[in-house]
């Protein structure tokens, strides 16, 4: 029996998808189905060629806010077992950042929740990315195209309403 | 006392990453931008009351007209880039 953990973690130490999968089964032992995603530090920034990104946080409100996102995630999915895992502190080009777990009775609302629980982070959560490369430091700027993805799923439920 | 915090780039615009404010009576988000202008952090506002600078009070999303009392904490900062 694993010991319990919470669903939203931020941390600087590394995950392993393996145990994360595992741990989210045996949380959620009926669900067909389990989707995991995890987010990685590129190559590419607006410095040119990237050493490493620093992932600046604010200790308390990260949590929360990553929170609430699962939250609202469980109004609009009947989702089973979730789990996010969010690094900040310096990362090497290859590390992984962010690990997003659902389990669900089935496929579809097992993608969507996942799907929607990363846009909503990425436009919600108060976690920072600078870019550290051989030209300079750059803060990286928030992009109209997370926007548009976390009000695609404000409009979807509009027009469902 | 309210507990000002300042992240990422506006921390290092403004080289602090956080201040004690006294409070004023009906104290808003506005008035303490105003205020921390006036005083300690001249050239702040242009930071901090910047149309896409978010502002949260006790860790909740808030705004230039949100109320301040005694013992909140008011942390501006850019957009977010997580994820």
């Amino acid at each position: 029996m694993s010991v319990q953990r919470p669903e939203v973690e931020v941390r600087s130490a590394d995950f392993s998808v393996a145990e994360e999968y595992a741990a989210l089964c045996e949380r959620a032992p009926e669900c067909g189905a389990c989707v995991v995603f995890t987010g990685r530090v590129r190559g590419d920034g607006a410095v040119g060629a990237l050493e490493a990104l620093e992932l600046e946080h604010y200790p308390g409100m990260t949590e929360r806010s990553i929170a609430e996102v699962l939250a609202t995630a469980r109004t609009r999915w009947p989702v089973q077992a979730v789990r996010v895992v969010h690094r900040v502190g310096r990362l090497e080009v290859g590390e992984q950042i962010v690990f997003v777990g659902v389990a669900a009775g089935h496929r579809g609302d097992a993608f969507a929740a996942a799907e929607f629980v990363m846009d909503y982070l990425k436009t919600r959560a108060p976690i920072w990315k600078k870019e550290h490369g051989a030209a300079g430091t750059h803060w990286v700027e928030s992009r109209a195209a997370d926007a548009a993805a976390a009000a695609r799923w404000d409009s979807d439920q509009q027009e469902t309403a | 006392m309210l507990r000002v915090l300042f992240f990422a780039s506006i921390r290092e615009r403004l080289g602090s990453a956080g201040i004690d404010v006294v409070p004023a009576p009906g104290d808003t988000v506005a008035a303490l931008v105003s205020r921390l202008e006036a005083g300690p952090l001249p050239g702040c506002s242009r930071w901090l009351a910047a149309p896409n600078t978010l502002v949260a009070v006790n860790q909740v999303l808030g705004s230039p007209d949100s109320a301040l009392a005694d013992g909140d904490e008011v942390a501006f900062y850019p957009p977010v880039t997580g994820g």
